[in-house]
């Protein structure tokens, strides 16, 4: 099976990393962009081993080359063949995409709240009107934190909390040279709402960025 | 994960985990709809639930 770790441009960069089962990455050109795969033995689960084996192939290609565009873990293709048909249907775009990804590197960003202690409310009305009004204060100032930093980036996408204590989950594009320059932003941010923990992480491959347009259609 | 990382560093393998096996481009979609027998890697869950494991670890933790 022809495992595939990310795309980069046709005239890009292959790095000499060890990815899953020890197996060395190699390039397959498709036109003007590259698809950076390796042969793989069977089906792989997701282990913290291969999961960890795909991000390091992936950040290997990020330092070797201008434009990367990662590619989810787990996609497998029986041969050459079907991984040219697959990509045949995004013709253009991928090329697209490793045009505005060119140069950038994407900064994680974390910001908790401490935990409140719960309120004595006096009935399950008041309880659920309680909550509402927490929800949309809690709505307001990640949006009050978010916007200005978007505004920085080059793109941005906020995601779903994971745990409920997590006020903001945010990832910002941001081209290489401005990376200083951003972190310096959200150390602003964070003295300005010094009763929330942010944490910065990064900077990554363009994960969250690496989007097609056709994938709804093809989910 | 270790309860022992320092708390940035859990966030980090964190957002790691969660970018390599929930962002990133996905080209499999119709192909394989339409060729039955590409042999498709099999994605379980078993990372990601440790993962979100560890944030709920997090919150019991004082800041």
């Amino acid at each position: 099976m022809l495992y595939l770790y990310a795309f980069v441009r046709g005239s890009g960069h292959l790095p000499d990393t060890a990815g899953i089962a020890g197996a060395p990455a190699t390039f397959v050109p498709l036109g003007t962009v590259a698809a950076v795969v390796a042969e793989v033995d069977g089906a792989l689960e997701p282990t913290d081993e291969n999961v960890l084996a795909h991000a390091r192939v992936v950040d290997a290609l990020a330092a070797a080359n201008d434009a990367v565009l990662p590619v989810r873990f787990g996609r497998g293709f029986r041969d050459g063949e079907d991984l040219a048909a697959a990509v045949a249907l995004f013709a253009g775009e991928l090329e697209e995409r490793l045009e505005e990804l060119s140069g950038c590197v994407e900064i994680g960003l974390h910001v908790t709240a401490p935990a409140q202690p719960a309120q004595p409310v006096a009935s399950g009305r008041d309880c659920m009107r309680h909550r509402l009004r927490d929800l949309a204060r809690i709505d307001t100032l990640a949006a009050d934190i978010h916007a200005p930093l978007a505004e920085r980036a080059r793109a941005a996408t906020r995601s779903r909390s994971v745990g409920t204590s997590a006020l903001l989950r945010a990832a910002y594009l941001v081209p290489v040279a401005d990376v200083d320059a951003f972190r310096g932003a959200v150390d602003e941010a964070q003295r300005r709402y010094s009763e929330l923990s942010f944490a910065c992480t990064g900077p990554w491959p363009p994960y969250s960025f690496a989007v097609l347009e056709r994938e709804g259609a093809a989910a | 994960m270790s309860r022992d990382l320092p708390l940035e560093q859990q966030i980090t393998l964190i957002e790691l985990v969660d970018r390599v096996l929930n962002k990133g481009v996905v080209v499999s979609g119709d192909i394989t709809l339409a060729v039955a027998d590409v042999d498709l890697v099999y994605v379980g869950l078993r990372v990601l639930l440790a993962s979100v494991g560890t944030m709920e670890r997090l919150q019991g933790q004082p800041a």
